[in-house]
């Protein structure tokens, strides 16, 4: 983890360098007026990135339960040693689940730009907190628990931001964690991780 | 000794404190993503005392120290039973709720016909106990050196004492340690105040070293450094921690041969060490081929 840190630190640090501009415009998606819904309005790329994050689930969902390496990775996760025994490469293993969650975080950094129109090499920072967040909130190693923590954060944040304002937001986001981590609730606590 | 010499061994000696709160927890078996809160507690706290109410240096120090025990056996008390990335998350989130909670501080006192205190994101300005009282930079210096040396001197009697063999058996598997006698939570949360305490006081030195600090200062990046500082050093002897600083700011920011490209070769640096030696560059197994040889 403290290695990831570390290598994260040097992206940041390169992205810096090669723009070094605060803020960078990014194309947007789609240049036309909002879709409208009756009194509600909905922006395309908020569509495009809700059909490509069930389109991620969906591929993720069938690489993990319905491949041999989706097996590979779920023995590997439950019980290194005895995967290693049963013929499966470990250290093979971690670099495609690593190539493959880059992958991931790469399509979302795209919509996420795309929908911003601007892109900074600060994102990093942001979008790590963000993801850690929603990951510990659904609970580690549960696919659905990870979209759901996602939904939720989204939904606590734009509440918190609407009566509290910004900062509270931040605030209510790691309090409401570390109190679920504090009270050990089950479904955040089951899987053991390194 | 220049000036700018100096900049860089006092920032050296002020790190190292945060490095070696960082280092007791993994000792004991965490790993804390949160000590630059603490650093801030002392940083906030120290410095309201001495530029709001006009304590003396030495005594917010001690108070800071006291507030950051209590802060972090607070933060223990409910999360030193999780384990792992559950624990490094959690004390994540309280560090980074700390740092929100320094920005939303406004609290200031007229004093001289100018407002002083925490004012949010706007940062604390004015911390001149240090200069009001005529300490030069190089006293300053000793003085940070010498409270490091009775750190350090505390650790290494430590380690060398029962006390220090129950820590790291508790750090090395603490279900044995358990069942051998020792109460591990109150190890542990006897561990989480003295770190907090040591990262304290490295935050009072900080704040009356810079006279300004804000919010910023207090981000996840000083707690991975820290937590970088005592992983590539060494988890071995409490020298590792001092090593790691050393190896950054002084040989890294201090010769300024890589400038832009420091946190790049310093990520670097972190990562290839930790692939090649997990338990840093004086690890338990060096420590123990240095004793034979030397001592």
């Amino acid at each position: 983890m403290v290695a990831s840190f570390a290598l994260w630190m040097q992206f940041e640090e390169l992205a810096s360098i090669a723009l070094p501009r605060h803020l960078y415009d990014f194309p947007p998606l789609h240049g036309g007026a909002p879709l409208a819904f009756g009194a509600l309005s909905l922006r395309v790329e908020s569509l495009v990135m809700l059909f490509a994050a069930i389109a991620a689930c969906a591929l993720l969902w069938w690489i993990l339960y319905r491949t041999r390496f989706g097996v590979a990775v779920r023995a590997v996760i439950d019980q290194p040693q005895a995967a290693q025994l049963a013929g499966i490469s470990v250290p093979r293993v971690f670099v495609l689940t690593f190539a493959l969650a880059s992958a991931i975080g790469g399509l979302a950094g795209f919509l996420i730009a795309a929908s911003h129109e601007q892109v900074t090499p600060m994102l990093g920072m942001w979008s790590t907190m963000k993801g850690l967040l929603a990951m510990m909130l659904g609970g580690l190693g549960s696919l659905p628990g990870a979209v759901l923590g996602g939904l939720a954060l989204g939904l606590l944040e734009a509440h918190s931001q609407w009566f509290f304002g910004p900062q509270a937001r931040d605030l209510i986001a790691y309090a409401l964690l570390f109190l679920l981590l504090a009270a050990r609730v089950p479904w955040m606590t089951t899987r053991s991780a390194s | 000794m220049d000036d700018y010499a100096i900049g860089v061994l006092t920032n050296v000696g002020l790190i190292s404190f945060l490095a070696l709160s960082a280092y007791l927890l993994l000792i004991a078996g965490e790993m804390s993503f949160g000590q630059q809160a603490f650093f801030g507690v002392g940083a906030y706290a120290g410095g309201m005392l001495t530029a709001m109410y006009g304590w003396p240096l030495p005594l917010a120090a001690l108070a800071a120290m006291a507030l950051g025990a209590l802060a972090q056996f607070l933060v223990g008390l409910p999360t030193l039973r999780l384990r792992g990335l559950y624990f490094a998350m959690a004390t994540l989130a309280a560090a980074e709720m700390a740092r929100i909670l320094f920005a939303l501080l406004h609290f200031q006192r007229q004093l001289e016909g100018e407002p002083v205190g925490p004012d949010g994101t706007q940062g604390f300005r004015g911390i001149r106990w240090v200069f009001e009282h005529g300490v030069e930079p190089a006293e300053y210096l000793g003085i940070v050196y010498a409270l490091l040396i009775v750190a350090l001197a505390l650790f290494l009697l430590v380690e060398r004492s029962r006390l220090g063999a129950t820590l790291r058996g508790v750090g090395e598997d603490a279900e044995l340690a358990a069942s051998l006698g020792v109460d591990v939570n109150r190890v542990k949360l006897g561990v989480a105040a003295a770190a907090g305490a040591l990262a304290a006081l490295g935050g009072v030195l900080y704040a009356h070293h810079n006279t300004y600090i804000e919010p910023r200062n207090f981000d996840i990046m000083l707690g991975v450094h820290s937590l970088a500082y005592a992983l590539i050093g060494g988890l071995g002897t409490a020298l590792g921690p001092l090593l790691g600083v050393v190896l950054d700011i002084g040989a890294l920011e201090g010769s300024r041969v890589f400038q832009g490209y420091r946190m790049i070769v310093f990520g670097g640096l972190v990562a290839l060490l930790l692939i090649w030696r997990p338990r840093g560059l004086l690890d338990e197994k060096a420590v123990q081929w240095l004793r034979r040889r030397f001592c």
